[in-house]
């Protein structure tokens, strides 16, 4: 709640649709160009149309027109408005081009820029905004660049086109084409700036009203056991009441826009006869040019409401947009060197050299000095947050040090590439807590990582992560769809998943982080027993709680509020580190006094600082 | 789905159709507008005039010119004049003015919609959740409602008002001047005969649109909630790539599609140019020649110009109402999708008179409760389905499927390669299929329907059964050949090993030729396209001797076990929870065990009735009242559950440890949330957040540990303080010696309340005063844990394990 205080609060951003608008449209400049002469041309034809029926009028009024020159001038006209629609067709098509390939750089851009970050940046931002970033928000501004570009093109031409005719037939009183056109759009400019900030809060609200909607469902089952319907109905009624008002207010702008544009483009075709009669009375001019001076205003209308729209679009694509630029703008915090080295020969010696290291200013990673040799195995004990997963993260450089280095086969971790087949995170395996599965068969999860990978190491793969059972026992086996959209599976089955995907790149370096909690136990045993022939000759690093890989381990880090308390084997650490028998007795040994154990870990932790 | 081919068109049809008639849904809209009807019906009155008004401008400007100017009469101009600018400020403002009250009733019914789509979904039972895709879900109550939004926002009433001013300047038109005015309309089919030409040029492109943008989108969203998982591969150039050649796709089919749209505007108006030459051309004779084609009528210079500026706004109305029809498609397929979501009935009621449930002790009481999930829907099954009998295979179902949807020719040639039973089995399956088909299309009564349905039901089941009987006597005669047995297990290997393997799927229906799934053909060439599933089930069936079974592949043998042991499971009907008994005496604690898939989390999750079981099925006590018989809130009141996978809400950490709590203006930090909080090992981390208690958790509360979302959501629970407390792996996280906080915590929180745990940690169940084994939906063992020990049985067993571990 505090948030959204602040969100309101906060100024409203500077308008980029027009600069983004531009800048994109630039991309095909040739188009551009080609359609700004098109539209120049096509408004110039279809100004001379009302010449021709000024002649016929007078003409056809003075009883002075023989029929062939009727004919002829007709032919005329005809002609003109199929030059004009032929040179009209053609600018539409570049501007579509224009449009179209904007918004396919837009897109494109905006991807890039998401796929470019790091990890730190996936941790600030949600999926799902990321998600509308590239998706809705890009669809949100799309009129901007069809219609809007398109319109304001045509209707500014075919305005100033008017304009001109206008001038060049009736001069004397061309100044009520210009008053009405300058009133016009000083209307249109005083409404559209106060409908911005209005738009834009709506827009926001309406983000809010979403977000309740969606965590409502996603979360039907805490909203049920808390019985928080009816609070959780509160906060929606606020928000949809909100958002209503809102609406309803650009609902009263919007028609304020258009209707008060529309009177005065009304008010200035009265004016315009008026002025034009009086004329024609006072014997100044002759009947057809009063009728082509009423038709040049007529054809002033048009771009008049089209600008309309352009502003409403505009206007509407305005938030997306900022929000479109902020991502452009963003730039990631861990990038590959110019000159990278590859890292498809690593043998996989890590080291870390007083490594610090924070998501924020707290440095959650104090001062880590270790070596782990090439082909060894590590496991890594903790308290929940003392920082296990985060120092396993920096490996595959989720995330950078803050200072400090590290090392792999005594080169550090930002010398080598990062994205591609012999970048370092294809030499690195890592199995997290959280497991992502695409929409895709399980075999193509499972060979996510090498993709030329047959059937039979998926399958074998599978085998060692126990899952392959699991996975003959679906009706449609490897060819599976799961993901988000597909066949849901239990923590334990993603999981082991998870597993066999990380084995399949024959990584140099194994990060097992807590990769079987959800696993039962016997299914676990299983995957132990496997993963052992696996580990062989790959630097392993393992979070767990199971004694048994504890044990194994050649060398054990024991970590505690973001320093290392403890490093060695099982048997030293059991002697001489309180935290690890700690740690190690409460899960072995039957249960220990509770009240002993409280007052033990402040003590250490204290002698530690 | 790669076979839809010749069928395209047909399917652009099938989509059309709903389970709703259009009939209905408009009903349904305009219920909503009728109660405003009072307003809204003198205002469409009030638009009709206001745009009449603006139709009788062109007619204004006539008389001046003619009668007022040409006539000489200034005066008459002037008053004219005067009538003009009346007109426009009142047709403008009046319209503007029914146009946002318009607005105002559109937005005020679509907050009404929103607002009872979320207390229906509040009002859902779990069971929707769960057999709904939440994607789905969300989408209607977002996406479609916007869809609706087109036809309560005013489009409606424009188009009312729009056909209202055609047929007014057609009037007007007609008086003014009939002879020009016939010659007027003919602009009329010019502009209809544009706009479906285009039309059939823009709907394979708009297809083509629609279906690339998808693609787009689809990518965007996997690419993007899997970036860490691309990124930690090392494949974002990759990911960039694919992303590129499906945003250039989109680029290039919206393209061809704004270009049909660049030619077409220009083209409208090229007609109108050609069409008002016409006018002055006819016109322009008449008055050169005197006398106008048809002779009486003559022709002034003020109707020649009004013509034109009318022949200009026909194209308005004609347009609005073709565009209308388009969206108002999408509008109706929106609104069968909320229509059938607020249809959509909460499955679990409250009863009508609520047993007393206040003081409670806690003791709960299953008696002899069976529960099954109601069948799942998924989405790929078409309404045919539901016809197919379930004895049926799978692999049959698709085929038959697959079958019904080819053209007649094909459909034909593929039954003439069938064995003769099956043949004259799958016709008839087939014609049967078709009825249903037409009886869904028929207008008869719903329970008519029903009725219809279910005789066809039953004739589809004898057919199947007669078809697996038929099919049981070819695999006998087939297995009398121990040489076809060995030579089907070879296929089988070999299909195993080939190079694009296993596609596993026997019902993958792109693969089904027409011929398959013919167990008896016996022949060498015929093996390989039977499916899977059935080669599997011919070789593990008895008549396979033990010598023979000895000479397959062990990758034949494996899968031969595994097969068995997958049909014994499948012969469970989905009973999850199997005539379960038990009681837990108040205050006492006790643990769940059993494997994955056992039916812990459903076991628990029937507590608090977010399933119900059906009636007969057993029922459930909690102080020896039964739980159907208390309103859901007060019981859930008295229930704290911390599931398997807790979710979070975006908001920050303390609203989140409220959650349960009753609603305060302003949450303040309390002793009790503290103690809370560093009883379980919490205080510390969340110290260490940026902002504290006051951290914003993003979506997903992807920004904590999977432990640190278990321990906020089990202090979550504990902040209620609930009689009965279940934690369903509620720790399985949280490292060991947080978890003995917790295990500390929890013996305190014990006290006093009954506890379920479901763990598969031994230190947490251990301690528990009764453990259960529950296996397949029934328990198995159960004791304490030195009983248990004792019995050496499953749970000794379990317990070895983790030592050994």
């Amino acid at each position: 709640m505090v948030k959204n205080n602040n969100q309101t609060e906060r100024d409203i951003p500077k308008s980029m649709v027009v600069q983004m608008v531009l800048k994109y449209a630039w991309k095909s400049r040739k188009a551009f160009i080609i359609m700004l002469f098109a539209m120049i041309a096509g408004s110039f034809f279809s100004m001379i149309v009302p010449r021709i029926t000024e002649a016929i009028i007078n003409g056809l009024d003075a009883v002075s027109l023989p029929k062939n020159e009727l004919y002829l001038l007709l032919l005329g006209a005809v002609a003109l408005s199929l030059a004009s629609a032929i040179i009209t067709g053609v600018g539409r098509y570049s501007s579509a081009k224009v449009g179209t390939k904007a918004i396919y750089y837009l897109r494109s851009d905006v991807y890039n820029a998401i796929n470019r970050q790091s990890f730190s940046y996936y941790d600030k931002t949600e999926t799902g905004q990321l998600v509308a970033r590239a998706t809705s928000d890009i669809d949100t501004t799309k009129p901007a660049f069809s219609m809007g570009i398109t319109m304001s093109v045509q209707s500014i031409m075919t305005m100033i086109m008017a304009l001109v005719g206008i001038t060049l037939m009736l001069p004397i009183i061309a100044w009520v084409a210009y008053v009405g056109v300058g009133t016009y759009i000083l209307i249109v400019a005083i409404t559209a700036i106060k409908m911005r900030p209005i738009y834009l809060e709506s827009r926001e609200k309406f983000g809010e009203l979403t977000t309740t909607t969606r965590e409502n469902i996603l979360g039907a089952n805490v909203v049920r056991i808390f019985n928080a319907q009816r609070k959780e109905k509160g906060k929606f009624e606020a928000n949809n009441g909100k958002f209503r008002d809102l609406t309803i207010e650009t609902i009263k702008l919007q028609t304020i826009l258009r209707y008060t544009g529309r009177t005065v483009i009304g008010l200035m075709g009265v004016a315009g006869f008026y002025l034009s009669g009086k004329l024609y009375i006072d014997n100044i001019i002759e009947i057809g040019t009063l009728i082509a001076f009423i038709g040049y205003v007529t054809m002033l209308m048009m771009p008049l409401h089209m600008l309309n729209g352009v502003i409403i679009n505009f206007i509407a694509a305005d938030a997306a947009m900022i929000r479109v630029k902020d991502v452009l703008d963003s730039m990631p915090e861990v990038s590959e060197k110019t000159d990278a080295i590859s890292a498809l020969n690593i043998k996989g010696k890590v080291e870390f050299k007083n490594v610090n290291f924070g998501y924020t200013s707290t440095l959650v990673l104090k001062d880590i000095t270790f070596t782990v040799d090439a082909g060894s195995k590590m496991a890594i004990l903790g308290t929940t947050g003392s920082g296990k997963s985060t120092l396993i993260s920096l490996l595959p450089r989720f995330y950078d040090v803050t200072s400090g280095n590290l090392l792999i086969d005594g080169i550090d971790v930002k010398n080598y590439i990062l994205d591609g087949d012999n970048s370092i995170r294809s030499q690195i395996g890592v199995c997290s807590q959280n497991i992502f599965l695409f929409n895709t068969s399980l075999a193509d999860n499972i060979r996510f990582g090498k993709e030329d990978t047959s059937r039979e190491e998926v399958i074998k793969a599978a085998k060692s992560a126990n899952i392959h059972e699991f996975i003959q026992s679906l009706p449609e086996g490897y060819d599976t769809i799961v993901g988000e959209r597909g066949h849901s599976l239990s923590g334990g089955q993603k999981q082991r998943i998870a597993i066999a995907r990380a084995l399949i790149i024959q990584p140099k370096i194994l990060i097992l982080d807590d990769s079987t909690s959800a696993v039962d136990v016997e299914t676990e045993f299983k995957i132990q027993n496997a993963m052992k022939e696996i580990m062989k000759g790959r630097t392993s690093f393992i979070i767990t709680q199971r004694l048994s890989t504890i044990r194994n381990a050649e060398k054990i880090l024991v970590m505690d509020q973001g320093r290392v308390v403890g490093i060695g084997v099982h048997d030293d650490l059991y002697q001489n580190n309180p935290l690890y028998r700690q740690i190690y007795e409460t899960l072995f040994v039957k249960q220990k006094k509770i009240d002993d154990g409280k007052s033990k870990v402040p003590e250490l932790t204290e002698a530690e600082q | 789905m790669s076979h839809r081919g010749p069928g395209g068109f047909l399917d652009d049809k099938k989509k059309k159709k709903r389970d709703y008639s259009d009939k209905i849904l408009w009903k349904w809209m305009f219920s909503y507008l009728m109660e405003y009807k009072w307003k809204f019906i003198p205002l469409l009155g009030f638009l009709a005039i206001f745009t009449a008004v603006a139709a009788f401008i062109p007619f204004l400007q006539q008389k001046i010119i003619d009668d007022g100017l040409l006539g000489g009469n200034w005066t008459l101009v002037i008053n004219l004049l005067l009538i003009y600018g009346l007109f426009t400020i009142g047709s403008t403002i009046g319209s503007g003015f029914v146009n946002y009250t318009m607005g105002k009733i559109g937005t005020n019914v679509i907050y009404k919609v929103r607002e009872e789509i979320f207390d229906n979904l509040q009002n859902m039972s779990m069971d929707y959740y769960d057999k709904s895709h939440s994607g789905d879900i969300i989408s209607i109550a977002t996406n479609d409602v916007d869809q609706l939004t087109l036809v309560f926002g005013g489009q409606l009433s424009l188009v009312i008002a729009d056909a209202f001013r055609g047929l007014l300047m057609i009037v007007l038109m007609l008086v003014m001047n009939w002879e020009l005015a016939l010659l007027s309309f003919l602009v009329i089919p010019t502009f209809l005969i544009l706009m479906m030409t285009l039309r059939k040029k823009a709907r394979s492109a708009f297809k083509v649109t629609r279906k690339t943008i998808s693609a787009v989108t689809q990518k965007a969203e996997e690419n993007i909630s899997g970036m860490k998982v691309i990124q930690a591969y090392g494949k974002q150039n990759k990911a960039a790539r694919e992303f590129d050649e499906a945003n250039i796709k989109n680029q290039q089919a919206t393209l061809k599609i704004r270009k049909i749209m660049s030619y077409y505007i220009p083209i409208i108006f090229f007609v109108m140019g050609i069409f008002s030459s016409l006018i002055l051309l006819y016109g322009g004779s008449a008055i050169i020649d005197g006398v106008s084609f048809f002779g009486k009528n003559v022709i002034s210079l003020g109707t020649l110009n009004a013509m034109s500026n009318y022949l200009m706004q026909l194209f308005m109305p004609i347009m609005s109402i073709a565009m209308f029809q388009q969206f108002a498609e999408g509008a109706l397929a929106a609104a069968e999708r909320i229509y059938k979501l607020l249809n959509e009935q909460s499955e679990i009621p409250d009863p009508k008179k609520p047993a007393e449930f206040t003081d409670v002790k806690g003791e709960i009481q299953f008696k002899n409760v069976t529960f099954q999930y109601s069948e799942r829907e998924t989405k790929k099954e078409t309404e045919i389905d539901d016809h197919l009998p379930e004895s049926m295979p799978k692999e049959r179902r698709e085929q038959l499927k697959h079958l019904h949807q080819l053209p007649e020719d094909e459909r034909k040639k593929a039954l003439s390669m069938m064995p003769e039973q099956q043949r004259i089995n799958f016709s008839k399956m087939l014609h049967l299929m078709e009825e249903t088909s037409k009886i869904n299309t028929k207008k008869i009564t719903k329970s008519k329907k029903a009725r219809e349905n279910k005789k066809i039901k039953q004739k589809m089941s004898d057919m199947n059964n007669q078809l697996m009987q038929s099919r049981m006597e070819n695999m006998q005669k087939m297995l009398k050949d121990p040489e076809n047995i060995l030579k089907l297990a070879l296929e089988l290997e070999k299909q195993l090993s080939g190079e694009r393997g296993a596609s596993l799927s026997s019902g993958s229906s792109g693969e089904m030729g027409g011929g398959s799934g013919g167990g008896g053909g016996g022949e060498g060439g015929m093996l390989s396209k039977i499916p899977r599933n059935q080669m599997l089930t011919i070789l593990s069936s008895d008549k396979v001797s033990e010598d023979i079974f000895e000479q397959f592949s062990p990758i034949v043998k494996q899968l031969i076990k595994e097969h068995k042991e997958i049909e014994e499971h499948k012969l469970s009907k989905g009973e999850i929870i199997k005539d379960v008994t038990f009681t837990i005496p108040a205050g006492k604690t006790i643990a769940i065990v059993g494997p994955t898939g056992a039916g812990k989390t459903t076991l628990i999750k029937l507590i608090a009735r977010f399933y119900d079981i059906k009636d007969g099925d057993g029922e459930i006590l909690i102080d020896g009242i039964n739980i159907k018989d208390i309103k859901k809130d007060d019981l859930r009141k008295n229930i704290g559950m911390v599931p398997q996978d807790s979710f979070l809400f975006t908001n920050t950490i303390l609203e989140n440890l409220y959650y349960g709590k009753p609603e305060v203006e302003e949450i303040v930090m309390t002793e009790e949330l503290i103690e809370i909080s560093k009883f379980l090992g919490l205080h510390n981390f969340i110290d260490n957040m940026p902002d504290n208690y006051d951290t914003h958790l993003i979506e997903n509360a992807s920004n904590l540990s999977v432990g640190q979302r278990q321990l906020i959501a089990f202090a979550r629970v504990l902040m209620v303080n609930p009689k009965i407390l279940i934690l369903d792996e509620a720790t399985s996280s949280v490292d060991p010696y947080t978890e003995t906080l917790i295990q500390d915590a929890l013996d305190k929180a014990k006290k006093g309340r009954t506890t379920i745990i479901i763990a598969h940690r031994l230190s947490t169940i251990k301690n528990a005063d009764e453990i259960y084994v529950l296996e397949d939906g029934k328990f198995v063992e159960h004791g304490s844990h030195e009983d248990l020990l004792a019995l050496n049985g499953k749970y000794a067993n379990l317990v070895t394990m983790q030592a050994q571990n």
